[in-house]
């Protein structure tokens, strides 16, 4: 309060100098003016934290300066307090819904009161907008780091899902190779390494899911695709535990134009939807990744030899692909499976096949439409 | 049979080329083969099982002081010895001259 400054617009000399007298020292300094022009003159130039205005001015000085100060267009209104002999005397004043009214006589008391409130509530709201000011910019920065977090959260598990597999993959040659010769103590060094391994593998399989969660908001970093060596790279991830499982993973890979969209994003689709398939057989079997272009984009289909899919069954899989229930790792996949496609305005399908088995496939268009100017990023939000 | 044997798989192995490419693996090593040469230059891509056949193929020679030498594999192909362990572990070469000195 010690800094605050009133400007009061009075026309009574000595009234006024009596006013501020008695102000100055309770509510900070006090500036003084007579008339409009040199009340408007005065915010203009000091900037006071806010107005007594005394009626004795005349109603048509009054009316001119709330005017003005309406026209500065402050970023907080500035408090104006109309001292003036009676209620109807002020009512119509121009925006007097926005200012204070006491009647004349007023005694100091009040006066001051009613002054310190108001600066009170003033410097509290510049308060609250600079906290707002604050809390925008840390929620700026949040959503930063959470963005860097789900990048890494999602390359991290992806990369270290590679080599879970291609361990166990090496644990099973060694079983069956150099077990008959090595005995026991080989065997129990192997169980060991197949206990930490499954531990392993179930962390990296929780922290997929909680990456496949973040995938409601994302943002995609649009560039050329070919999506050939996407798939390839899809592919390879999964070998070793297909060849531990004596699974054919074959590929049908027909020249694809490029795309536009999110590379590692459309990776990870198709790293889904052979999870999908793969998920659906035991041992033995066989799984095809396909690729060909279709309708002005691409598809990626993938179709095992597993249980025949009925259709109740699609209609549970596709069922609430906009939330994610994680009742199994495949309603996992399924949903980043459509989370992706949608992003990028493509489709995902899951259909039976004639011969038995499913057929998961994800549509992509060539071009993904852009919604921001420098078309590098484009985010897609669930409804 | 003689020592080095060189196998020429299909341009695609896929379930159904599997099968006569193991044949062929299979056929080598029983018959004595310690080097055997897999001449990639023409393939574009190897399912799963003909990975396992190059990986158990390599585990069998290894314990005979054998060598698998592959020729030219792309992409796809390294992609996938990658993903197996094997790319570090059997030699690569870029023509079959070089893979029989």
């Amino acid at each position: 309060m010690d800094r605050s400054r009133v400007l009061i617009i009075e026309s009574c000399s000595h009234e006024t100098e009596s006013l501020s007298r008695g102000l100055e020292g309770k509510v900070g300094s006090v500036i003084l003016a007579s008339c409009a022009a040199e009340g408007l003159a005065v915010v203009e130039r000091e900037m006071p934290d806010m107005i007594l205005l005394d009626l004795s001015v005349g109603f048509a000085e009054a009316s001119d300066f709330l005017h003005g100060l309406e026209q500065e267009g402050a970023d907080f209104p500035l408090p104006v307090i109309v001292l003036a002999d009676s209620d109807e005397s002020a009512n119509e004043l121009p925006g007097i819904g926005r200012s204070e009214v006491l009647r004349k006589p007023a005694s100091r008391a009040d006066l001051t009161d009613k002054i310190e409130i108001l600066l009170e509530v003033l410097h509290l709201r510049q308060e609250l907008a600079a906290k707002n000011i604050e809390l925008q910019k840390l929620a700026g920065e949040l959503s930063h780091v959470l963005e860097m977090k789900n990048r890494f959260l999602d390359l991290a598990t992806h990369d270290l899902r590679t080599p879970i597999t291609t361990i166990k993959l090496v644990h099973d040659i060694l079983e069956k190779q150099m077990l008959p010769e090595q005995g026991p103590g080989l065997q129990r060094v192997l169980d060991i390494l197949a206990r930490n391994v499954a531990k392993v593998e179930s962390k990296i399989m929780e922290l997929l899911l909680i990456a496949r969660m973040d995938l409601g908001d994302i943002k995609l970093q649009v560039g050329r695709v070919e999506l050939g060596a996407i798939v390839e790279d899809a592919i390879s991830n999964f070998f070793p535990g297909a060849i531990s499982r004596g699974i054919d993973l074959d590929a049908e890979l027909k020249e694809v134009r490029p795309l536009v969209g999110d590379a590692r994003r459309i990776g990870q689709l198709a790293c889904e939807l052979i999870a999908c398939a793969l998920e659906r057989l035991d041992t033995g079997g066989r799984v095809v990744v396909e690729i060909r272009e279709e309708d002005e984009g691409a598809v990626i289909r993938v179709k095992d030899n597993g249980p025949a899919l009925q259709q109740e069954m699609v209609r549970q899989m596709l069922a609430g692909l906009e939330n994610l229930e994680p009742t199994s790792q495949t309603r996992a996949s399924l949903y980043a499976a459509y989370q992706i496609a949608r992003s990028h305005k493509g489709r995902l399908q899951i259909t039976g096949d004639a011969d038995g088995g499913a057929v998961f496939s994800a549509w992509l268009p060539f071009v993904v439409e852009q919604d921001n100017k420098d078309g590098e990023e484009k985010s897609c939000r669930k409804p | 049979m003689p020592e080095t044997v060189i196998v020429e798989p299909h341009e695609i192995v896929n379930q159904a080329e599997c099968d006569e490419f193991s044949a062929q693996i299979r056929e080598a090593i029983d018959g004595g083969a310690t080097r055997l040469v897999v001449d990639c230059s023409r393939v574009r891509y190897m399912n799963s099982r003909a990975l396992g056949v190059l990986l158990e193929a390599y585990m069998e020679l290894m314990d005979n002081n054998g060598v698998v030498c592959l020729v030219a594999p792309d992409r796809a192909v390294r992609l996938g010895l990658e993903a197996v362990g094997l790319l570090a572990l059997i030699e690569v070469t870029d023509s079959v001259d070089k893979a029989l000195n």
